[in-house]
């Protein structure tokens, strides 16, 4: 990433941001939209995530000044889309009926193994796509993306307990879905 | 019987231990050991998802960009702390009304002399 013919470092580009310099915000925009966008795909499917995706990323330029550094940027940005995909999760479940095939294929891999990858994925998102709005963040959070259960009880405004049991639902829920389809 | 004990086990989340009896159980069933085989292979398949990265829509960053409004640094998680505050303000209401009842009941009941 340059700037102006200079490397600058991804610290340069959050003081900057923080500053209220939206180019150096455009580069960390540019590093971690699709990290973002991915995430937001994971939470409320393929039709509503960039819109998620765009709110969250205006949300963070907002707080920007709030950015301390304590977590890592990434997973600031994660937690903003993730409460920014909860409040949003009333339109998102409009959406629920839509199949999400189109998320589910990794663009990085063989087109054989893509084609194997995309198969089992497709099964797989399409039983998370059935879980509940709540069932479908904990797993999302906990199992496709190795939060604690403080983390998600903490970003989703519920205790730790509630977040087990919903995990623990959504896991029986999922596999009950795909041995019906298997 | 086994059929209980088998229930019993798969009601057990995957990351709290088994007692002696469920575990012991779960170590000579083949059906749990399925059971089990199976919860791995889709925590296995969940996880790969998570290092996957998708490629966002063409022109999401422009289009962000060209909608960033004035830096306030509003809080992000605000929508979420107001709905835990309305929840927990709702309980409190309740509460105290409940409580203003049963005063009230009792008060009524009391015997006036």
């Amino acid at each position: 990433m340059t700037w102006g013919g200079v490397q600058r470092d991804e610290t340069e580009l959050i003081d900057a941001a923080r500053s209220g310099d939206s180019d150096a915000f455009g580069q960390l925009v540019w590093r971690y939209r699709d990290s973002v966008y991915t995430l937001a795909v994971r939470l409320v499917g393929p039709d509503l995530a960039p819109d998620v995706a765009q709110e969250a990323l205006i949300r963070a330029w907002r707080a920007m000044p709030r950015f301390r550094g304590e977590a890592a940027l990434g997973t600031w940005l994660h937690r903003i889309t993730v409460n920014t995909a909860w409040t949003l999760r009333k339109r998102a479940s409009r959406h629920d009926a839509q199949q999400l095939d189109e998320m589910l294929i990794d663009p990085s891999t063989g087109p054989e193994r893509a084609g194997e990858l995309a198969e089992v994925r497709a099964e797989l998102g399409s039983a998370i796509n059935q879980l509940s709005p709540g069932q479908r963040a904990v797993l999302v959070l906990r199992d496709v993306y190795g939060w604690s259960h403080a983390e998600v009880g903490r970003e989703l405004g519920i205790t730790q307990t509630t977040a087990k049991v919903r995990l623990h639902r959504a896991r029986k829920r999922v596999r009950a879905i795909l041995e019906e389809t298997r | 019987m086994s059929n209980v004990i088998c229930r019993l086990v798969s009601m057990v989340p995957s990351d709290m231990p088994l007692n002696r009896v469920l575990e012991a159980h779960r170590d000579q069933c083949l059906r749990c050991q399925a059971d089990v085989a199976r919860s791995t292979g889709m925590s296995r398949e969940l996880s790969a998802m998570g290092g996957e990265t998708l490629r966002a829509p063409e022109g999401l960053a422009t289009t962000v960009m060209a909608r960033l409004p004035e830096q306030d640094g509003s809080d992000p998680r605000r929508p979420l702390v107001m709905r835990i505050a309305v929840r927990y303000s709702v309980a409190a209401v309740i509460g105290v009304a409940t409580v203003a009842a049963l005063i009230a009941r009792v008060l009524s009941r009391r015997p006036r002399g």
